[in-house]
């Protein structure tokens, strides 16, 4: 008998035992329903974070080497900016270990005096983005020309190092190691320009990648290789012939591969007036003929003398030149105006002798600063 | 019984429509990435391997070719070229081309291995705008998805033998 006022446990009726199994099964499946589910979510989510990362990597190496450039500009603009002899790193090298903010990321730079040459700077940048990180070398020679030292550095040498073979410090003996490095590479290009230009010369008129692949022995098979650009109809990709070299450059010559077409567009590009543009293609034509003779002779030395004076002349004095006959005839031009404004005070005949007198004047002083640059 | 197969259609149900307004655009984000990532790739390694030049040889000024020859820092011949891919070819329905690379090493006289640099190229062409500088321009696919892009390399040593 039971005490009143207590009762025994209940035993679960078999349809109520039915129904738990059945919402513990439920419940079961809907967990691992959700957790199939969690994992499909996961695993796209990883995959896009995957291609992501990647990106962002290949990302990351562009803009170490923006910044890296960035660093070669502004280093650039500062050397520049003074006399040679002002510059801030004249007592010793600047190795600067501290990281400048730039563009997200930081560089470093070391810059000095290049060993055993005179107004040329040797200039190390390395950008870092990241985990990425790029350097810079430059080697370039001071300009005492704003202008052109601003827009176009005299660079003598420039090569990229990335990732690993960039070191963490720019400072000795790392920067030494580099130098040397440097100036092997350097040292290699002045012993190979003659035979480039020599192999060169053999390949020049060829048009297809297949015959260059085999003209250079790439153990390589050369079917499939096309030869003509896919363009929309109605462009045309035609290759123009190439224009000839007035120098041999195969044998013992040392030339630098140059054409003629690309001197004769520069002088007409320079904005020089037509005077002293027909001035400097007479020079043009009297140096290629003696470049032409001596290389007949087999004399490249002199061959490449004639030429090297010659881009010297035009790339140093011709548009110093120019902007010398451009002063003059602006002073013409302001004294015939004042010549005008006393015209109705002087008689035509004293107008008229003026007036020559002024553009005699003027012819000489042309003259003058022609003939203090004489042409090669 | 019949409340599982129930369940189990509602949740079969559920997914085809996650997957039908989830998974296309998936897919077609995910090629695309992969695509410009691909392309982003292979132009960090294209200015690896042009940037440091003296000189474009070909194309000539002004032309346009599918390779680029070039002398690099030190005067060796660098050729990059298109070589048609058969197998891709013939499952697009389209020629398709792989992109590579050979360094012909003027001290001595011999070519190095060839370098691939990009694969599924619908189309590639270099365009000199002088002896310094050269556009890239293309197309990279992978299967209905396509990629073009445009790029300016500029040699960095071009200046390095001018006016001296």
């Amino acid at each position: 008998m039971t005490p009143r006022g207590t009762s025994r446990p209940r035993l679960p009726s078999p349809i109520l035992a039915v129904r738990g199994i059945r919402s513990g099964i439920a419940m079961g499946l809907v967990v691992v329903i959700i957790t199939l589910l969690f994992l499909s979510v996961f695993t796209i989510l990883h995959l896009m974070r995957g291609t992501g990362s990647q990106l962002t990597y290949a990302d990351a190496h562009v803009r170490s080497l923006v910044i890296a450039e960035s660093g070669v500009n502004l280093l650039l603009a500062r050397l520049m900016s003074q006399p040679w002899e002002d510059r801030w790193f004249r007592d010793g090298p600047d190795y600067h270990g501290t990281p400048i903010p730039c563009e997200g990321g930081s560089f470093i730079y070391a810059i000095q005096d290049t060993p055993g040459a005179t107004c040329t700077v040797d200039l190390w940048v390395k950008g870092e983005y990241r985990s990425t990180r790029r350097l810079l070398f430059y080697r370039v020679r001071y300009e005492d020309l704003l202008f052109k030292g601003l827009t176009s550095p005299a660079f003598q040498f420039a090569a990229d190092l990335e990732g690993e073979r960039a070191p963490s410090t720019l400072a000795p003996p790392v920067i030494d190691d580099l130098t040397g490095k440097m100036n092997e590479l350097l040292d290699r290009k002045l012993q190979t320009r003659g035979q480039i230009a020599d192999r060169w010369e053999g390949l020049a008129d060829k048009v297809n990648p297949a015959t260059i692949l085999t003209a250079l022995g790439a153990n390589v098979p050369t079917e499939g290789i096309p030869a003509k650009s896919v363009a929309p109809p109605g462009v045309s990709t035609l290759v123009s012939p190439r224009p000839r070299e007035p120098v041999p450059s195969g044998g013992s010559s040392n030339l630098a591969n140059y054409d003629k077409n690309r001197l004769w567009d520069w002088i007409g590009k320079q904005g020089f007036d037509d005077e002293y543009a027909a001035y400097l293609r007479a020079a043009a034509v009297r140096n290629f003929m003696a470049i032409d003779v001596q290389s007949r002779l087999q004399r490249y030395a002199e061959a490449e003398r004639i030429f090297k004076a010659f881009l010297k002349f035009l790339m140093r004095h011709a548009l110093r030149v120019q902007g010398l006959r451009t002063t003059a005839r602006m002073k013409y031009q302001a004294a015939l105006d004042d010549l005008e404004a006393q015209a109705g005070s002087l008689t035509p005949e004293e107008y008229a002798a003026r007036k020559a007198a002024l553009y005699q004047d003027y012819r000489n002083e042309l003259e003058g600063i022609t003939n203090a640059n004489p042409a090669p | 019984m019949i409340a599982f197969t129930v369940l189990g259609l509602l949740m079969a149900g559920g997914f085809q429509i996650f997957r039908f307004f989830t998974g296309r655009q998936v897919a077609n984000i995910s090629s695309r990435f992969h695509l410009q990532m691909e392309v982003r790739r292979a132009l960090v390694n294209l200015y690896g391997e042009a940037q440091e030049g003296i000189e474009l040889l070909k194309p000539d000024p002004g032309s346009t070719l599918p390779y680029m020859v070039l002398r690099d820092q030190v005067n060796n011949l660098r050729l990059i070229f298109l070589r048609r891919d058969s197998t891709l070819s013939e499952k697009n329905g389209f020629d398709t081309f792989r992109l590579y690379s050979v360094l012909y090493d003027i001290k001595t006289g011999r070519c190095s291995p060839v370098r691939e640099i990009l694969s599924g190229l619908r189309a590639m062409n270099f365009t000199a705008h002088g002896f310094g500088s050269v556009v890239v321009s293309g197309t990279l696919t992978e299967g209905q998805m396509s990629y073009a892009f445009l790029n300016q390399i500029r040699l960095k040593n071009v200046f390095s033998e001018e006016g001296r």
